[in-house]
């Protein structure tokens, strides 16, 4: 018990008890569905917690790597007969790991960058920026402007070459729409959500509020985020540290949120697309924990001429890529490959592009695609929206 | 220690001595290795434990009836050989095998009770074959009923009968678990009806083809005469859409009335429940009555016999609840059973298996017992076919609370003893309730213990279970006996 301390006075100190051992989340487990070996599935992890709490097992290097391969998907909380919110019980898990000094070296590695450089890629804040390169908008003047919408880019979109057309394509469609809006520039600094997955959460608060007091300088009112893994951390970390939680603050928005509100003020013109079949890949967050189910798909169904036939593991029981909880740090190769497992879901689809909105999602999928040497074009949402927008001749004629 | 001070210790002289040679552990672990390869053999703690637990949620003093209820190694198979290999290997050692697909059977059928290896089969998941003309489907034992279900709807076709524990389950746990009551059995048939063959590993290495009469005791003989590595089973068309009615009554003499009326009809429903108030509580809480009945069938061939039922539940005083209401019986049809755990340390259950006739009578001494002894005890029963149900009978109990979760131990034996005495008996068998097998079951008891005696010898399959049991039934029936008694006593530790 010594070395699950974390657990006392979390509310979850009794979860590997209240457990029905169902096994219900085992079999949508992504690493146990890949691995296939019981003790990577939660029902194991919670039997060995319980054995740990007994004072039968000793927290170990090994159930520490399985603790980390977990890719916090929440899938099993999704599944749970006794609604234990699983993923809050391994990152609680995860915390007593980085007390113990024990967590995996390229996740202590990532935590440490976040805290030094404000990016868990240790590229510093001028690398903030290169995501605007190529970009034939010029953005200079929105920089730390006063604005009401701002748009936080995230470390994955801003520093991951493959993202950055996620946010050109987005800085596209809020031009389209005359959005008046601000960005932070190289003054924005990670979420904090790699922290508190790498059980460095008492450092997350601090991340999260160095955005925050510059968008409340600048009067913003609503912020659209590219991952929505950024948006689910803010609130967990806002509403600990100051006790106020963000989303009353500021309304928070992924892309797809954003691109349908657009669509119901008809701020967005199309053109006309010659028959696109997509499969939307709803990522795992946007899903299960923000819920948002209807708005990208409202947002694909308004571009005439392109069609969304959705997978079966899709909405809420949406497979993850992989990716998510720095399991793509723990073993890229794992990682890797159930991001494989759900790119055969797509490639059962009758579909040439896989449509998401989370920059892992996207990364994971498309890094897929090049290991089963299989050809579909993974695009984030906010890419086959901008390239559908009607050109402002096109806009005129009309 | 120092060869000094070393302290030898002769066996105590009463102490049986073994002649046998000790096993060497390692190289056993080196064999299994040979067979399966190091990534699919274990013989560490932390997959020792994980693969030794299913979700029978009872406090660990239970667990002292069990003389090693951790097994000793972890074998994922793939192959046929491989498991020829793993019981080649087991048989050699003499040391037992236990198959365990998706352990989510809740009375220790698939948990260690003295050691051995823990068999899992959830990597051999192949559909072999559908064969949607002779309306059949052929399947390794891991399959999923997910798997199953998405495999067969590419041709239109289902299984059309699934345990209620079909989210986490597999197909050869169902089989080896006998699978008399589930989704679709009502209309469908028991799993016994529905298969074909069975491929069997015997206990000698051997392989051989389970048809005809002897399918019967080869499902549900919970791998204690061999290992299940493929299964034929029958299929059918998927219904386009299925209509739930529920109703909500405030007499358990009535609720339990109309299901006996409605089993009655001429059409079987997919899914037949009855639960009560408390139950529902924690998935689909009741607004009105205190017991309901909700009961589903496929809506396009012939619709639901409206009529009928709505008669007998008028004649009961029963209420419709709603279409949202039954719709929402029908989601969480797999989920119900597990739900009240979350609200409880231990939700210790029993499982009988009896006439529908007969599920008031013990429906009415389950709920006095309840009140004699103020036991937070819940009940639910689906449709097995059209004859018998599934009773399940739940406490939900903290084993801290040692007289009530004893006292409940003796109700429950109470209600099997009650079923058996009407021509039920237990329904899961496991570990557990192999203690009333002989009692409940006497031919099917007789017959498999003769054929466990000539097909496993050494009794390496799946010990403890079924044909024989660690302790007695008279030994037990006068421990619950007298756990029955603290009854008095329930007033002063209930909660």
């Amino acid at each position: 018990m010594a070395d699950l301390k974390k657990l006392e006075g979390s509310g979850h100190e009794t979860d590997p008890y209240i457990c029905a051992s169902c096994g219900n989340c085992t079999m949508v487990c992504p690493t146990f569905r890949l691995l296939r070996w019981e003790s990577y599935g939660p029902r194991g992890r919670l039997q060995i917690t319980k054995s740990i709490l007994e004072g039968n097992q000793e927290l170990d290097e090994e159930y520490v790597r399985k603790l980390f391969l977990c890719s916090l998907c929440e899938h099993c909380t999704q599944v749970c007969t006794t609604s234990l919110q699983l993923d809050r019980f391994w990152e609680l898990i995860r915390e007593a790991a980085w007390d113990l000094n024990m967590v995996p070296a390229p996740v202590e590695y990532a935590c440490k960058s976040i805290m030094k450089y404000g990016d868990p890629f240790s590229m510093g804040s001028s690398s903030r920026m290169h995501w605007a390169e190529g970009l034939d908008i010029d953005i200079q003047d929105r920089i730390e402007q006063p604005a009401k919408t701002a748009y936080f880019i995230g470390c994955n979109v801003a520093m991951k070459p493959r993202s950055h057309k996620t946010a050109q394509s987005l800085i596209k469609i809020l031009e389209h729409s005359g959005t008046d809006y601000t960005i932070l520039g190289e003054k924005e600094v990670c979420c904090g959500g790699p922290l508190i997955w790498g059980g460095n959460k008492k450092h997350a608060p601090a991340m999260a509020e160095r955005n925050i007091w510059l968008y409340r300088d600048l009067g913003v009112e609503r912020i659209i985020f590219s991952c929505p893994s950024c948006i689910q951390s803010w609130p967990k970390t806002y509403k600990e540290a100051a006790g106020v939680p963000v989303q009353k603050e500021f309304e928070l928005l992924t892309n797809s949120q954003f691109i349908d509100s657009l669509n119901k003020r008809k701020a967005l013109k199309f053109h006309e697309q010659s028959n696109i079949t997509v499969t939307y890949h709803d990522p795992c967050i946007s899903a299960r924990r923000l819920n948002i189910i209807s708005e990208p798909r409202e947002v694909i169904e308004k571009i005439p001429g392109i069609y969304n036939i959705d997978m079966l593991h899709s909405k809420e029981d949406t497979r993850c890529c992989g990716a998510h909880g720095l399991v793509n740090l723990t073993d890229p190769l794992i990682s890797s490959q159930i991001a494989e497992m759900r790119l055969r879901d797509v490639s059962v689809m009758p579909a040439s592009r896989v449509i998401t909105e989370c920059p892992r999602c996207l990364q994971a999928l498309e890094l897929a695609t090049q290991t089963m040497n299989y050809s579909v074009q993974v695009q984030d949402i906010s890419e086959i929206v901008a390239e559908s927008l009607a050109e402002k001749d096109e806009e005129d004629d009309r | 220690m120092t060869e000094e001070n070393e302290v030898v210790t002769e066996p105590a002289a009463t102490e049986p001595v073994s002649l046998e040679p000790t096993p060497e552990v390692d190289s056993v672990l080196v064999q299994l290795v040979g067979v399966v390869g190091k990534e699919n053999a274990s013989d560490t703690e932390l997959e020792r434990i994980v693969y030794s637990g299913d979700p029978s949620s009872l406090p660990q003093f239970h667990y002292r009836w069990k003389q090693r209820y951790l097994a000793d190694y972890v074998v994922r198979v793939q192959t046929i050989e491989e498991v020829k290999g793993v019981i080649g290997v087991a048989r050699n050692h003499g040391i037992p095998v236990i198959p365990r697909g998706g352990a989510s059977s809740c009375l220790g059928s698939s948990s260690p009770s003295r050691g051995g290896i823990s068999l899992d089969l959830k990597k051999m998941n192949k559909v072999l074959e559908v064969d949607q003309a002779k309306g059949m489907v052929r399947v390794e034992p891991g399959v999923t009923f997910t798997a199953l279900d998405v495999e067969l709807g590419k041709h239109g076709m289902e299984l059309g009968i699934y345990p209620s524990s079909a989210k986490s389950a597999v197909i050869g746990g169902w089989i080896g678990c006998g699978g008399k009551a589930g989704i679709g059995t009502p209309c469908n048939g028991t799993l016994l009806d529905n298969l074909v063959s069975l491929k069997v590993i015997l206990p000698d290495g051997s392989e051989t083809t389970i048809e005809g009469a002897n399918l019967d005791l080869y499902n549900g003989s919970y791998g204690i005469l061999g290992v299940i590595v493929e299964a034929t089973l029958a299929i059918r068309r998927k219904p386009a859409s299925i209509k739930t009615l529920s109703y909500g009554f405030s007499r358990l003499e009535h609720v339990c009335n109309t299901m006996v009326r409605v089993t009655q009809l001429e059409q079987k429903p997919i899914y037949l429940k009855i639960a009560d108030f408390d139950f529902q509580s924690y998935s689909n809480p009741l607004e009105k009555g205190k017991y309901v009945l909700s009961v589903t069938y496929p809506e396009e061939t012939q619709s639901a016999p409206v009529t009928d039922i709505e008669q007998a539940v008028a004649e009961s005083g029963g209420t419709y609840l709603g279409d949202s209401y039954g719709t929402k019986e029908w989601d969480l049809r797999y989920d119900c059973e597990f739900n009240p755990k979350e609200h409880c340390d231990t939700l210790m259950f029993q499982e009988l298996w009896v006439d529908v006739e007969n599920v008031y009578d013990i429906l009415k001494a389950y709920e006095k017992h309840k009140k004699s002894h103020k036991v937070p005890s819940i009940w639910f029963g689906m449709l097995g076919t059209s004859s018998m149900m599934r009773l399940e009978l739940m406490a939900m109990l903290n084993p801290d609370k040692y007289l009530e979760f004893i006292a409940s131990k003796g109700i429950l034996h109470k209600m099997v003893k009650r079923a058996i005495k009407q021509g039920g008996g237990p329904y899961t068998i496991g570990l557990q309730n192999s203690i009333y097998m002989k009692k409940a079951y006497p031919e099917r008891h007789s017959r498999l213990k003769e054929l466990k005696k000539s097909a496993d010898p050494s009794g390496i399959m799946n010990p403890d279970r079924v044909t024989s049991c660690m302790t007695s039934y008279g030994r037990m029936n006068i421990l619950f006996v007298m756990a029955a008694a603290f009854r008095r006593l329930g007033k002063y530790v209930a909660r």
